[in-house]
């Protein structure tokens, strides 16, 4: 990894234009990529923060998330209440650690459910070419054409609020993005020296498609993962906030928000801090993911 | 090119087929009964429930009401809503212009900040510029519509009163009010979009510096200005076009969260209003009409990238 960062300085000397460059612009460069791994860094730290939150809730929890207490109603941030108070005078802190468990399970799984489904059938269609190729391409086409947020709505309108209906909600409208990226991977990987050397050692095509081609396509599959991870968490909190998502009460991201919209001039609070939690769970995902795509795509800065 | 446009005309057929047999495939396993949902709550005798039944169709296998859709929507009919009885497609229409008006402000003010904010990233790249505009897009990706929208009605809105936090107007009515209310929430779709926008023109900004043309162009003694703005913009905003028409998808798709926040009466919300109510016939042709849009200004975005650049093959 830190090789791939380093290349493009090591060859900054032939291009013309570095020539002229001061030594301030080219260490101001460095800092860039510096920074841009710093950002992908804070992303993961972000990300790790709050998969163990996840996974500690009952630990980390000060109070019972469920438990209504009307005498202490929107109560502001204090030492009792770390973050303050809900509507029914709901722990705020709690709700949004064990939120983290909804978030972060919707997001896993529908990732996981659009992989399943969208890298084989990117890498048959990109494989086998011809009348394969054609068809895929143009379903996926087809289902590009309908806005995937009317499409999570409508099917979770439909089957109603469970683990696995959202998982399949949020993540079947990731598929088409799978299919291209992996589709195109294994198109510029097909025609490789060692697939035809893998070929000739009479290796099942099954085998060459699956485990050496794919396993070459890894870096732009792993790109679109963490992005597609910030999208699920959105997914989820905008069909949550709809009051489509886990019905009251619940202590999803969305929900907090949407139960606050009655109080927000009262409690600002209340509104503010569910919808932070979000937006940063959702900002060190894309900062992943931006971290990685500059990583194995060092190309960009051969300005 | 009139052939081009004919061929991509053709090519909406199957589309828009599949489109409106995954609408009503998804909506007919809405759970629910729509009969019970007509008679209402109160207490209605067996006879009368199998009579609306087969008024209604809801006998026939799934199939047979498909096809009978399909026919009478070609004959523009939508079918009546379940709650109000009104004909779908009059309250479909009714509702069409918010979303667009809506949609469309949110696309010149998405545009608008997204072209100049690329543009000097790419330029003026990695300087306090460059991460200012980078900063604002990582803004607009990170942060939720519907939280955008909820700071924004509780900072402009309820703290300053500097704007309506809910309604709509219509423009006919009085334009100046329309434009006002309109303010929030094409701010807070508008800031959506010129994110992605943003990052996409400054990536194609970089790509096209870095192109022969540019070097030939300043080694002949042209400004960079002038390069940058006479030739590199012009093509990264060609490429840029694209990027914009699908856009549009994430727009109505949003719109229905921002249009249920502010009270906006579009088709957004009529989504919604009809999946609350299960009023499914409205939400089939709600949730249809914008699949259409989506559609259709896919194939007006495909059609202008065409016109821009003759260079992309016809087929």
């Amino acid at each position: 990894m830190a090789e791939a960062t380093v290349t493009p300085f090591s060859q900054e000397p032939i291009a013309p234009r570095a020539q002229r460059r001061s030594v301030l612009a080219r260490s101001r460069d460095a800092f860039a990529v510096i920074l841009r791994n710093r950002l992908a860094a804070l992303g993961l730290i972000i990300v790790l923060w709050i998969s163990l939150t996840a996974i500690l809730a009952p630990q980390l929890a000060t109070h019972d998330p469920l438990k209504m207490n009307l005498a202490e109603r929107l109560v502001r941030p204090s030492a009792e209440h770390w973050l303050g108070t809900d509507s029914y005078g709901r722990d705020i802190f709690t709700r949004l650690v064990y939120g983290s468990r909804i978030a972060m399970r919707v997001a896993l799984g529908a990732v996981l459910l659009a992989v399943v489904i969208g890298v084989p059938i990117g890498a048959l269609s990109g494989y086998a070419g011809g009348w394969v190729d054609t068809l895929i391409m143009r379903g996926i086409d087809t289902f590009l054409a309908f806005p995937g947020r009317l499409l999570a709505i409508t099917l979770v309108a439909a089957m109603g609020p469970t683990f696995l209906t959202l998982y399949l909600a949020i993540g079947i409208t990731s598929v088409p993005g799978y299919a291209r990226v992996v589709r195109a991977s294994v198109l510029s990987q097909k025609e490789k020296e060692y697939v035809e050397a893998a070929r000739m050692t009479g290796e099942p095509e099954f085998r060459i498609l699956f485990y050496q081609i794919l396993s070459n396509c890894m870096a732009p599959i792993l790109v679109l993962v963490s992005l597609d991870f910030a999208h699920a968490i959105l997914v989820e909190s905008s069909l949550s906030f709809l009051g489509l998502g886990f019905p009251p009460p619940a202590p999803s991201w969305g929900l907090m928000l949407s139960e606050a919209r009655g109080y927000m001039e009262l409690a600002p609070h209340v509104a503010i801090i569910p919808g932070l939690v979000i937006s940063l769970t959702i900002l060190g995902f894309n900062l992943i993911g931006d971290g990685l795509r500059d990583i194995f795509d060092p190309r960009q800065y051969e300005v | 090119m009139i052939l081009y446009v004919l061929r991509r005309l053709l090519q909406l057929v199957p589309v828009l087929l599949c489109a409106s047999f995954l609408i009503f495939s998804i909506i007919h396993l809405l759970p629910g009964d729509p009969v019970q949902v007509m008679l209402g709550e109160e207490r209605y005798d067996e006879t009368q429930y199998q009579l609306l039944r087969k008024k209604m169709g809801l006998d026939r296998p799934l199939y047979a009401q498909y096809f009978s859709w399909l026919q009478r929507l070609a004959h523009g009919d939508l079918g009546q809503s379940l709650r109000t009885q009104r004909a779908v497609m009059d309250t479909v229409v009714e509702r069409y212009p918010a979303t667009i008006y809506l949609a469309l402000a949110s696309l010149i003010l998405g545009t608008v900040i997204a072209i100049p904010a690329g543009t000097l990233a790419a330029v003026r790249q990695n300087t306090l510029w460059d991460y200012s505009a980078m900063s604002f897009a990582l803004f607009g990706i990170a942060v939720p519509n519907f939280w955008f929208a909820l700071l924004l009605i509780l900072g402009f809105g309820l703290y300053l009163g500097w704007f309506p936090t809910l309604g709509y107007v219509d423009p006919s009515t009085n334009f100046g009010m329309f434009l006002w209310y309109l303010t929030l929430p094409a701010i807070v779709l508008g800031t959506d979009m010129a994110s992605t926008v943003t990052r996409y023109v400054r990536a194609e900004m970089l790509e096209q510096l870095k192109l022969d043309y540019v070097r030939t162009a300043r080694a002949k003694g042209v400004p960079r200005r002038w390069v940058v703005y006479k030739h590199t913009l012009r093509n990264s905003l060609i490429a840029a076009t694209t990027v914009i028409g699908l856009q549009v998808g994430r727009l109505l798709g949003g719109s229905t969260v921002v249009e249920t926040i502010f009270a906006w009466p579009g088709v957004g919300r009529l989504v919604l209003e009809a999946v609350y109510a299960r009023d499914y016939p409205v939400l089939q042709g709600a949730v249809l009409f914008l699949a259409c849009t989506y559609v259709v200004v896919n194939l007006f975005v495909d059609v202008l990238y065409k016109w821009l650049d003759p260079r992309i093959s016809l087929s």
